[in-house]
């Protein structure tokens, strides 16, 4: 305890001295890129937890006729995890919101095909500039 | 070798890569106890920073052990500690510990921490309350524990081990005051084991193990929950308080979030352990203070453990050890040829079990039975199987997805759970078995088949633990049959034994499922299971 006393004296002094790091949020986003660890946005979250109500039932495959894996895998297969969407985005081919209309509309479960989309390739596309070192914070939407 | 968790596992693989001759039997399946229902992270100790940073700096050193010998194993957990206006440790007591640990982490490959004003740390996750005033990261590694169960245990076999899942110990074989060996019970026969050293490393069941030799180990078992979500619904792991004061931890999991744990004295059946309805209220409670809404999110499963804590007398459960202690029965109560180590956690593994055969050698070299210098553990020196410093799993993945024709994600997690070897489950397998069987992991046909037949794989719930089978939102409805008629061609069953076993394997997962279901993951649950009830989808 009495180490962690001292740190503590430490830290305070370099707070009021102004010499304390931290680093805030560019500092996460490079210590983070290699991981594919990035944020996500106001807007995403707001339709996340519809992101998880697939039923794997199928019937959203009847109404699309896109490219990649089709609707279903891209709701409960591929897109289940933030280091995996650029993965996802490879799978998914370049599929179109439009593409996905009809199967959001036949959904049962009225999982938002289309916001799922938007976040996989928005989020794709974060990671990729951050691997590139072209994005330093996640997007405030 | 009793048991087959990450400790019994870890020690039959050090003892066998010392040259000694291993049976390890584990009554159930590998990781099916208390390390499968563990958080599955690789810990530094920060905790222990309060009071011994010897120990932090151990506990650090031997995850970095790990990190560098399940390489692909392990995933990289970015925790957010939010800090909230009323929190039992504020902004600058909390970044004094991870300054702190920071001198630790290059041991662990570990990455400093940040400090983030509330609003970067609402840009990172915006679900965060409005209650926040700022937040820290911190760093640690994930793992999934029953695949480093069960590469522990083929780590050991390759080292010339003899490996039984599914037997179970029903008594000791003595000669006078020496353990001899060991009767067991396998596909209903029963085998008389001759061993010069037998280990205790049960787990939770150290203390009935222990007593079945007539000595005694004192445990003061505690019960642990998570909830499991359907998929990672953050980017960063956060830290919550319950109403308790305890901490409890989110965290991105694979292709899963966990949510947990409670910590409670346990008095009851440990083969029967029970999930109940308040103890998922109390979770979920923990974190709907720091990320609103989390109740919303689908409840695909619950988890279940009993950690084996050492006893001690008048401390919260929270505030007991995580220390381990390696007991020598000759010393203590003058019963020779029997070891068992209790205690200790998941990320430190490959210490207690360097330990525990550094006391069996010891005995061993006391009997006679050892000449010379006793062999040295290097279990940190050589990687688990498919492991491979060298290895970049992006572009392996790459190629595996052009070359065998599966999708891109399904080549990664496959990589993920077989680094270097995945090249082989695809490149054995006929053409056709390429198809995704369980199409919410992924899991392929041909990955069914090779666990079936070199990973130990008898019924389907050993199936999933090796590959994260019906893991996903399904829990089996739509995959459980036909893995278990592609399992039942592998292992010789008739029609009826698929039948059963999926029925069983869906019940199982069902029973699991409904303490963590909420009002709105209940309305979920009813269309899957309407969805999948037979006749109403092609393959229900």
């Amino acid at each position: 305890m009495s180490r962690l006393a001292l740190q503590y004296a430490a830290h305070q002094a370099a707070r009021v001295t102004g010499r304390a790091g931290g680093g805030g949020l560019a500092r996460f986003v490079q210590l983070y890129r290699e991981d594919r660890l990035m944020g996500i946005g106001s807007l995403d979250r707001r339709e996340f937890a519809g992101f998880g109500r697939c039923l794997s039932c199928g019937l959203c495959e009847f109404a699309f006729s896109g490219p990649g894996v089709g609707p279903q895998a891209m709701a409960s297969e591929v897109t289940r995890a933030f280091p995996d969407l650029l993965d996802a985005v490879e799978d998914l081919g370049r599929l179109e919101p439009e593409a996905l209309r009809a199967a959001e509309a036949i959904c049962p479960a009225g999982v938002p095909l289309t916001a799922l989309l938007r976040f996989t390739q928005a989020s794709a596309e974060l990671i990729t500039g951050s691997l590139h070192g072209t994005v330093e914070a996640p997007p405030r939407d | 070798m009793i048991g087959g968790g990450v400790t019994g596992t870890g020690v039959a693989r050090d003892a066998a890569m010392r040259g000694l001759s291993v049976l390890l039997v584990e009554k159930d399946d590998f990781g099916q106890g208390t390390s499968g229902a563990s958080s599955g992270m690789v810990h530094g100790g920060l905790r222990y920073l309060e009071y011994d940073w010897r120990t932090s700096q151990l506990s650090c050193q031997d995850a970095g052990f790990i990190h560098r010998l399940a390489g692909h194993l392990l995933f990289r957990v970015a925790f957010l500690i939010p800090v909230l206006d009323d929190d039992k440790v504020g902004m600058e007591k909390m970044e004094t510990a991870l300054e702190a640990y920071d001198r630790f982490q290059p041991l662990k490959d570990g990455k400093p921490h940040v400090r983030l004003r509330a609003d970067e740390a609402r840009s990172l996750e915006p679900g965060l309350t409005p209650r926040l005033r700022g937040a820290l990261t911190m760093d640690e590694w994930g793992v999934d524990p029953f695949r480093l169960c069960f590469l522990n245990a083929l780590s050991a076999a390759e080292a010339g081990a003899t490996v039984w899942n599914h037997a179970k110990v029903t008594s000791f074989l003595f000669a006078g005051r020496r353990v001899v060996g060991a009767r067991v019970r396998r596909d209903g026969a029963e085998h008389e084991v001759r061993a010069l050293m037998t280990v205790n490393a049960a787990g939770p069941w150290n203390e009935a193990v222990a007593g079945m030799a007539g000595v005694s180990v004192r445990l003061r078992p505690a019960k642990g929950v998570h909830l499991v979500l359907d998929r990672r619904v953050t980017s960063v792991a956060l830290t919550a308080e319950a109403r308790d004061g305890r901490e409890l931890l989110l965290v991105p999991h694979e292709n899963t979030t966990l949510l947990g744990t409670t910590d409670d004295d346990f008095f009851g059946d440990l083969d029967h352990l029970e999930v109940t309805r308040d103890e998922c209220a109390y979770i979920t409670e923990a974190f709907e203070r720091v990320l609103p809404g989390i109740s919303d999110y689908r409840v695909i499963n619950t988890t279940v453990g009993v950690r084996p804590t050492l006893y001690a007398w008048r401390r919260n459960e929270d505030d007991l050890s995580r220390e381990y202690e390696v007991f020598d029965h000759q010393a203590r109560e003058g019963l020779a040829g029997l070891i068992t180590i209790a205690g200790g956690k998941l990320s430190m593994f490959r210490l207690m079990a360097q330990d525990t055969v550094d006391a069996v050698t010891r005995q061993l070299a006391r009997a006679g039975r050892l000449a010379g210098q006793l062999p040295v553990g290097t279990t940190h020196l050589h990687g688990l199987p498919g492991v491979d410093p060298g290895l970049d799993p992006a572009a392996e993945a790459s190629e595996l997805a052009a070359r065998h024709g599966v999708g891109r994600v399904a080549a990664s997690r496959l990589v993920y759970r077989h680094g270097t070897r995945a090249a082989q489950v695809l490149a054995s397998a006929a053409e056709g078995a390429r198809v995704l069987v369980c199409r919410t992991e992924p899991v392929t046909e041909a990955e069914i088949r090779h666990a079936a037949r070199h990973e130990w794989v008898r019924d389907l719930s050993d199936l999933e633990r090796r590959t994260r089978l019906a893991h996903g939102a399904c829990q089996g409805l739509e995959c459980a049959g036909w893995a278990a008629s592609i399992l039942g061609e592998e292992l010789g069953w008739s029609a009826s034994q698929v039948a059963d076993e999926t029925e069983r394997f869906r019940r199982a997962a069902w029973e699991r499922k409904v303490p963590g279901l909420t009002e709105a993951s209940w309305a979920q649950e009813e269309l899957n299971r309407a969805a999948w009830a037979p006749g109403l989808v092609a393959g229900g």
